[in-house]
C-alpha cells in the first residue's frame, strides 16, 4: 500500500526527525535533522528506502546484520548508506527500519528489517550509483544533529 | 556545501571564458560555452568545481569545462583536465562512479521509412532482449570468476571472441574495446556486483534508441560512417554498471588515505587522489581499466542483442548489415602524449563526462577513419535530437583532444518529476512520433527533453570553437530505458 504525504509527515514527527531532498542539478543531496546520532541512522534508512522503492511501505521479513566502524560520523554515515545501496543491488533488499544495538560517531551496531522488491508493492526508482563525500557532514547541532550528502543518480 | 566565493569569470570570445588564477589555484580555468549557456550556469557549484580541479597537484594547461558543464561532485561534470606522469594525480572522482560510461553508433541498410510500419515490434524486441532499470541482470548469463576476470582483462575482445560481434566492431571502439588492466585490482564485492550485469542498461539516463539520420552536415564524412540521410541507426548509452561503482567507492577510500599520506591538500574530499607514480595510482588504474573494459564488453553484447532484434523484425541479413560505427567512453582517465608548448609530454588526461576526440591523422585512430578523425557521438535527449561530430585539430591543440559528451542537465531531478507529474510524457512523445519503453514511471519522467538543455547549442559552441566538426544529426523514434 502506498503510504500518503500526509502519512509519511505523521510518521516523521511520531519520529521527531525529517529528512529532505535539497535541489541539485543531477544528483540528489539529502539533508536530515534528528534528535540524536542513532535518529540521523535510522532516518538515512528511510531515505535509501524511499530512494530505492518509493513511497511504499517495507515489511519486515528479514534481517540483516550491520557492524560499521569509521574513523569519524560523516565517514560512518557514508558507509551505512552505502552498505544499504550494496545490499540493494545485490540482494533486492530494500531497508525498512534500522534497530540500534550500539552507535556513536565511530561505531554502529545492530540490524536492518527489510524485505526482498517486490514489484507488487514497489514502486521502482532510477538507480543511486553511490553516495559521495561531496559536501559531506554529520554535525551535532544545537537542536540535535544534521547530516548533509550528495547521492550520484 | 561550502560557500562559492566571488569568481573571476571573464569573457574571452564568443564561446570561451577565463576563470582567472586565485587563491592556491595552480593554474586558470577555462570554460566553452556561449552567453546563454554561461546564464544556465548561475546558481549551482559548477565553476566552483572548476576553480576545485585547478588545485590539484601536477595539472597541465587549464581547468577544462565543456559546454555542457553541469554541477557534480568532486570534479564537474563535462571536465577535462590534464596531469604530469612525474608530478601529477589521478582521482577517481575526476573519472565518476559509471567507469568508461560511453556511447556507441550502430548504422542499419534500413531507411526510416522501411522501419514505421515495424517500429513498435522492433521497441517490443529491443524492450525484452536488452534488460534495463534498476539493478537490471541477465538471467542468460551469469559470469564465473575466471570468466568475469577475462571480462575485465580483455573487454570487448572478450565477447566478439564469445560469438557476440565482429572482428570488423574491435576497430571502431576507443582503443580498440581493451584498456591494459588488472583484475586482481577489483575487489570481491566489485565482482560479484558485476557477474550478471554485463549486457544491461541499467537505469537513469542510459538507453538504446533508434533513430534516423535526419541531417547531414559534412557529406563525405558521413558517407564513409554509414549515416546517409533516412538511414536508422541505434545509439546505445550505459558503463561499467555495479561493477564499476564499487571499483569508484572502494578506490576513493584508498584515495583519502593516500591523499592524507602524501599530504595532498584538498579543497574537496571527493577530489581525494594519488601521485601518478604511487602504488595507490597504479592499483586504481589497472581496476579502473579492468572497469572500463566491462563497460566495453556491456556495450558489445547490447550491441549484440540490438543486432538480434533487427534480425527477428526485420531480417538477419539486414542485422549482418548493421555495422557498428564507433564507441566512445565519456568517464575515464588516460595516458596520453600531447603537445604542451611544443614538447610532446605524457600526461593522464581525465574526461568525466567528456569526450576524446581526435584529430585527423592521429596515429591510435582506426585506419578505416584516420583521414576524417575520430567520431564523436553526443546523445541529447529522448524528444529532440543527437549529434556526430569528428575530432579536429583544434580539440588537439586546446583541450587535450577532447570535447563535449551530451546535452548536460539544466533541471533536477526532483524539479523535472514535478513539471512532468500532471503530464503524460510517454503519450506526448508518441504522438511526436517517439515511442517510449521504460521500467520505470519516474525515470521518464525525470528524463523529460526539458530537463536537458538543447543539445544543438552545446554542439555549436563545440562546432564554433573548432573543438568539434558536426558531421550529422539524429532523430529518436524509439527509446528504451530504464
Amino acid at each position: 500500500m502506498p503510504v500518503t504525504e500526509q502519512e509519511a509527515a505523521a510518521r516523521n514527527r511520531s519520529r521527531i526527525v525529517t529528512y529532505r531532498f535539497l535541489p541539485h542539478t543531477a544528483d540528489v543531496i539529502v539533508e536530515i535533522e534528528a534528535t540524536s546520532l542513532a535518529n540521523v541512522f535510522r532516518e538515512a534508512t528511510s531515505v535509501v528506502s524511499h530512494l530505492v522503492a518509493g513511497d511504499t511501505n517495507v515489511d519486515a521479513t528479514e534481517s540483516r546484520a550491520v557492524s560499521l566502524t569509521a574513523q569519524a560520523a560523516d565517514e560512518l554515515l557514508l558507509r551505512f548508506i552505502r552498505e544499504l545501496l550494496t545490499q540493494f543491488q545485490l540482494e533486492t533488499f530494500v531497508p525498512g527500519k534500522l534497530e540500534i544495538e550500539q552507535v556513536d560517531q565511530m561505531l554502529l551496531e545492530g540490524a536492518v528489517l527489510g524485505e526482498p522488491f517486490d514489484e507488487s508493492k514497489h514502486d521502482p526508482q532510477p538507480e543511486v550509483k553511490a553516495a559521495t563525500r561531496h559536501g559531506l557532514s554529520v554535525e551535532e547541532t544545537t537542536a540535535g544533529w544534521r547530516a548533509v550528502l550528495v547521492l550520484d543518480l | 556545501m561550502r560557500p562559492v566565493p566571488s569568481l573571476q569569470v571573464k569573457r574571452i570570445d564568443s564561446h570561451r571564458w577565463r576563470v582567472e588564477r586565485t587563491g592556491r589555484m595552480r593554474t586558470h580555468g577555462l570554460i566553452f560555452a556561449d552567453a546563454e549557456l554561461m546564464h544556465d550556469l548561475e546558481g549551482d557549484q559548477c565553476i566552483q568545481q572548476v576553480v576545485n580541479v585547478a588545485h590539484l597537484p601536477g595539472i597541465v594547461g587549464p581547468s577544462i569545462a565543456m559546454p555542457d558543464i553541469h554541477w557534480g561532485y568532486g570534479f564537474p561534470i563535462g571536465g577535462v583536465a590534464a596531469f604530469d606522469e612525474t608530478d601529477g594525480v589521478v582521482s577517481p572522482g575526476g573519472v565518476g562512479y559509471d567507469i568508461n560510461c560511453g556511447v556507441r553508433l550502430l548504422s542499419t541498410p534500413l531507411t526510416i521509412g522501411e522501419l514505421r510500419p515495424k517500429l513498435s515490434l522492433l521497441a517490443d524486441d529491443l524492450y525484452r532482449n536488452i534488460p534495463s532499470g534498476v539493478g537490471s541482470s541477465r538471467s542468460d548469463l551469469k559470469l564465473s570468476r575466471t570468466e568475469l576476470d577475462r571480462v575485465l582483462e580483455r573487454g570487448a575482445e572478450w565477447a566478439v571472441d564469445q560469438g557476440f560481434g565482429t572482428a570488423e566492431d574491435l576497430e571502431c571502439i576507443e582503443a580498440g574495446g581493451r584498456l591494459d588492466s588488472d583484475p586482481d585490482c577489483v575487489s570481491n564485492r566489485a565482482k560479484e556486483r558485476g557477474r550478471n550485469q554485463v549486457g544491461t542498461v541499467g537505469s537513469g539516463n542510459h538507453f538504446v534508441e533508434v533513430g534516423y539520420v535526419d541531417e547531414v552536415y559534412q557529406s563525405d564524412a558521413a558517407a564513409r560512417l554509414g549515416l546517409s540521410p533516412g538511414s536508422v541507426t541505434v545509439f546505445i548509452h550505459s558503463g561499467s554498471r555495479g561493477l564499476g561503482y564499487q571499483v569508484c567507492d572502494d578506490y576513493l577510500d584508498t584515495m583519502v588515505q593516500a591523499a592524507a599520506k602524501y599530504d595532498i591538500e584538498l579543497p574537496d574530499k571527493q577530489l581525494c587522489c594519488a601521485p601518478l607514480s604511487s602504488k595507490e595510482a597504479r592499483m586504481y588504474l589497472g581496476a579502473m581499466n579492468a572497469a572500463a573494459n566491462y563497460a566495453f564488453a556491456n556495450r558489445q553484447l547490447m550491441s549484440h542483442y540490438a543486432r538480434r532484434s533487427i534480425a527477428t523484425v526485420f531480417s538477419p541479413h539486414i542485422a549482418g548489415q548493421t555495422e557498428l560505427v564507433y564507441d566512445v567512453a565519456h568517464n575515464i582517465a588516460k595516458f596520453e602524449t600531447h603537445l604542451i608548448e611544443g614538447r610532446p609530454r605524457r600526461v593522464c588526461v581525465h574526461r568525466k563526462g567528456a569526450t576524446r576526440a581526435f584529430p585527423p591523422g592521429h596515429s591510435e585512430l582506426t585506419e578505416r577513419y584516420r583521414d576524417i578523425g575520430q567520431p564523436v557521438l553526443i546523445p541529447g535527449d529522448m524528444g529532440r535530437y543527437s549529434f556526430v561530430l569528428t575530432g579536429t585539430e583544434g580539440a588537439y591543440s586546446e583541450t587535450f583532444g577532447s570535447t563535449c559528451h551530451g546535452a548536460g542537465r539544466r533541471m533536477s531531478r526532483h524539479h523535472a518529476k514535478k513539471v512532468a507529474r500532471p503530464r503524460n510524457v510517454r503519450k506526448e512523445l508518441e504522438r511526436q512520433g517517439i515511442l517510449i519503453r521504460a521500467a520505470s514511471r519516474r525515470t521518464v519522467d525525470e528524463e523529460i527533453p526539458e530537463a536537458y538543455k538543447d543539445v544543438a547549442k552545446v554542439v555549436n559552441v563545440v562546432n564554433g570553437a573548432g573543438i568539434g566538426r558536426k558531421v550529422a544529426r539524429l532523430r529518436p523514434v524509439a527509446v528504451v530505458k530504464g
